[in-house]
């Protein structure tokens, strides 16, 4: 990118924040009157455009997280390209979904002091609380550095401004066949301890985003379904857009190439495919469900939302096809998967707005009056400024670890037995499984009544500390100094 | 085969010379574990437990007769009297942000009925024995009480609001603006009710205040709570001009509230969820 393109990005970017950064003490300073929330019952509804990005931010990075662990299983260069990829956009979703929650949060300061000191298990927000700040956020960073110390250690050997932290994350890294052994081994184990550990916070949410004490089982399990479907479909577009982005920034050599876009372009076909599917089907089980309220509300929901509905229906569909047609003859061109996935990203918004709102205006139980729902000014500033804030800190990591691969050969390997490292990771482990399961119980509330304070004052952050030993065991495996 | 002799022989002499053996030392230590385990959760168990097992803690409840209700709202402006509540105001109002700890619900606004028939009827927290809204609260802001009352605690609150879109009765309100009183004048206030901050969550407590003043009386005159004198205990029950609010001690078989709950005339609102409400109505023929 041009040196004047990239002020220019850059002084944008710096623009949304500061807005939102203001955006956002205007809420702090006069209370939430300021966004277009309202009481339940009173004609509106609680959870809004924070809430849907909070939903659109953790699912498309929890599964963009999940794609690059898929992706590191297998020994494709195209496919190891689109890991490299996607694990620093998964990071900046995450933080997007941090942000997003603490923005919707009355009392922002006491949530952090109360959620760190009295999470309880029993509430769906506890994973959503300690997975993204733990295995979300921490993991995937730590993910994200161990894949590419090869690639860190060869960029510290030219001289940039960047150099130091890079000899700092490759310290120790010679290439040799010994460390490659482990570094994959521990990729392995990293993935495969990743991949359910992420699906723990997109079940809670899913959770959070369908699941009313009015609903029937059935007709909340298509929706769960359909939310986690559209949120891998999200990831998956999100993908593509990136990779293209990433192609237009550092030319071919990311490494995507057209192979790459190829299998992007399957995997968004089906999952494109599975989430119409099962929004169809979600809405059928609520229109014709024998429960009266429950099909009143899913016939209130097309009518009231059916711009929101039909408009998520229509591009995914277009979506689909649009693939289709791209992958029956394809020339290699990135052009057309990015079209659909832009279109399916705008799809998976508009569901998750619908299904979030729409039964807050509309679903209640008792007779209330039907409620509106228009976000503020302040909540799309807010939200552009979270944007913003995404990208502006994503640009140095992308400086500090380009995308472009530098290692080459890595299938020279050795099988090295080393029973001190493996002693030492097991017993760390170990360690960190107790610690989490002693962090766990108490904030379980074990020996203690349900009502009270845990036994051991601030156990969630006790158990956020026991996932994140868990998660570093792969990098004590990979960096503990050899014996010469 | 030798050398597992010689072992047990050793074994054998430790333990005549009174030396403890490994295995000895291993399940001392466990028991030990176990003991520790074992003293911390009786204590805990019995720190939850209330002071005197032979007093038996109320189930308090509250039962409104349709049949009486004038549906005159004053119940409803009791409450926000007695419980702080500030004037909602024009703009408030016109931005349907007010709170109501009780609201008066008119089912023909959406044309529909309800299991209270087409009449308009006062709702306040439902206190269900089995709340939503506790469930899912993260910190613990939300809990029931021992006697029955799912208590907010204001300070505690996060103003996530998950425990406003989980109440499936729509009965709880939030601080969208910081509370103020008209002329900023707070001096009619009621000393013995907090005022709620902006952005925490607040619903019917059952005036607990109120409750907590009447139990700690019987309690230092060493008389039980006799039900004849709290059947107009909250400020919605005192201020309904036909008696229609009942208040008492649902475990107390005796109590006017559970021979009400008893009778044929008793409804509870989405009796379906089995939330299992400790308020409930009374319809039909006397």
């Amino acid at each position: 990118m041009k040196a004047g393109k990239l002020v220019l990005t850059l002084a944008l970017l710096l623009a949304a924040a500061a807005l939102g950064a203001y955006a956002y003490v205007l809420q702090i300073q006069h209370g939430e009157v300021v966004t277009g929330l309202r009481s339940v019952g009173a004609g509106g509804a609680v959870w809004g455009l924070y809430v849907v990005m909070d939903g659109c931010f953790l699912g498309t990075g929890v599964a963009v997280m999940a794609a690059a662990c898929l992706a590191r299983f297998s020994r494709d260069r195209a496919m190891e390209a689109v890991a490299r990829i996607a694990m620093p956009s998964a990071i900046a979703c995450f933080l997007g979904a941090a942000l997003s929650v603490m923005a919707d949060q009355g009392r922002p300061l006491a949530a952090l002091a109360n959620l760190s000191l009295y999470a309880r298990p029993q509430s769906p927000m506890f994973v959503t609380f300690t997975a993204v700040g733990a295995i979300c956020l921490f993991g995937s960073l730590l993910h994200c550095v161990l894949a590419r110390r090869p690639d860190l250690a060869e960029y510290a050997k030219r001289p940039s401004a960047w150099q130091g932290l890079q000899r700092l994350f490759a310290a120790g890294y010679r290439g040799t066949p010994g460390q490659r052994y482990r570094r994959r081994k521990a990729g392995f184990w990293m993935s495969l301890f990743m991949l359910p550990a992420l699906v723990a916070p997109a079940t809670a949410l899913a959770i959070l985003f369908v699941v009313r004490p009015s609903r029937g089982v059935d007709g909340v399990l298509l929706e769960t379904a359909a939310f986690l479907l559209t949120s891998f479909a999200s990831g998956i577009a999100l993908l593509v857009v990136a990779a293209t982005l990433v192609e237009k920034l550092a030319g071919r050599d990311a490494g995507v190439g057209g192979r790459g876009y190829a299998r992007l372009g399957r995997w968004l076909l089906f999952a494109v495919a599975l989430s119409l599917s099962a929004i169809v089907a979600a809405e059928i089980a609520s229109v014709g469900s024998r429960d009266a309220a429950v099909s009143a509300y899913g016939r209130a929901l097309l009518v009231e939302y059916g711009d929101m509905f039909w408009v998520a229906i229509g591009s995914l569909f277009v979506a689909a096809a649009v693939l289709w047609r791209a992958l029956r003859r394809w020339r290699g061109r990135a052009g057309p998967l990015l079209v659909a996935s832009l279109m399916v990203e705008g799809a998976v918004f508009a569901h998750h707005y619908w299904l979030l709102v729409g039964w807050q205006t509309h679903g209640l139980a008792l007779p209330y009056e039907p409620g509106v729902y228009s976000p503020t000014w302040i909540e799309f500033a807010v939200v552009l400024g979270i944007v913003a804030v995404c990208i502006l800190l994503l640009l140095p990591a992308v400086r500090l670890i380009p995308f472009a691969p530098l290692a080459v050969d890595l299938r020279r390997m050795k099988k090295v037995r080393d029973v001190r490292r493996a002693v030492l990771t097991s017993v760390w482990i170990l360690l960190g499984l107790v610690v989490s399961a002693i962090g766990l119980a108490s904030s379980a509330r074990v020996g203690t009544h349900p009502a009270m304070d845990p036994l051991i004052a601030g156990s969630p952050v006790i158990f956020i500390v026991g996932l994140v030993m868990l998660a570093t065991t792969a990098a004590l495996y990979e960096l503990l100094p050899e014996r010469d | 085969m030798g050398d597992a002799g010689e072992d047990r022989e050793a074994r054998m002499s430790k333990r005549s010379t009174g030396q403890t053996t490994r295995r000895e030392a291993l399940f001392l230590g466990a028991s030990a574990a176990f003991a520790v385990a074992k003293g911390s959760a009786r204590a805990a168990e019995a720190k939850s437990e209330s002071p005197d097992p032979k007093v038996k803690t109320p189930q308090w409840s509250l039962a409104i007769d349709l049949d009486r209700c004038l549906r005159c709202q004053a119940c409803v402006v009791a409450c926000a009297a007695e419980n702080n509540i500030a004037p909602a105001g024009p703009q408030l109002s016109q931005t349907m942000r007010p709170i109501h700890w009780m609201e008066v619900l008119d089912p023909q606004a959406r044309g529909r009925l309800w299991e209270l028939g087409p009449w308009p009827a006062p709702v306040p927290c439902m206190h269900c024995e089995r709340p939503e809204c506790v469930k899912v609260c993260p910190v613990g802001a939300c809990h029931r009480a021992d006697d029955g009352i799912v208590v907010q605690v204001w300070d505690r609150c996060i103003g996530c609001r998950a425990c406003m879109v989980a109440c499936p009765y729509g009965r709880r309100s939030y601080n969208w603006t910081a509370p103020a009183w008209p002329g900023g004048d707070a001096s009619a206030v009621n000393p013995d009710v907090a005022i709620r901050p902006v952005g925490v969550v607040e619903k019917c407590t059952l005036c607990q205040h109120r409750i907590r003043a009447v139990t700690e009386r019987a309690r230092l005159d060493e008389e039980p709570v006799q039900d004849e004198k709290i059947l107009r205990l909250p400020a919605c029950a005192a201020a309904c001009p036909s008696r229609a609010i009942t208040f008492g001690d649902g475990s107390d078989p005796e109590s006017a509230v559970s021979k009400l709950a008893r009778s044929a005339r008793a409804v509870y609102l989405l009796a379906h969820l089995e939330t299992h409400p400790r308020v409930f109505y009374l319809r039909g023929k006397r």
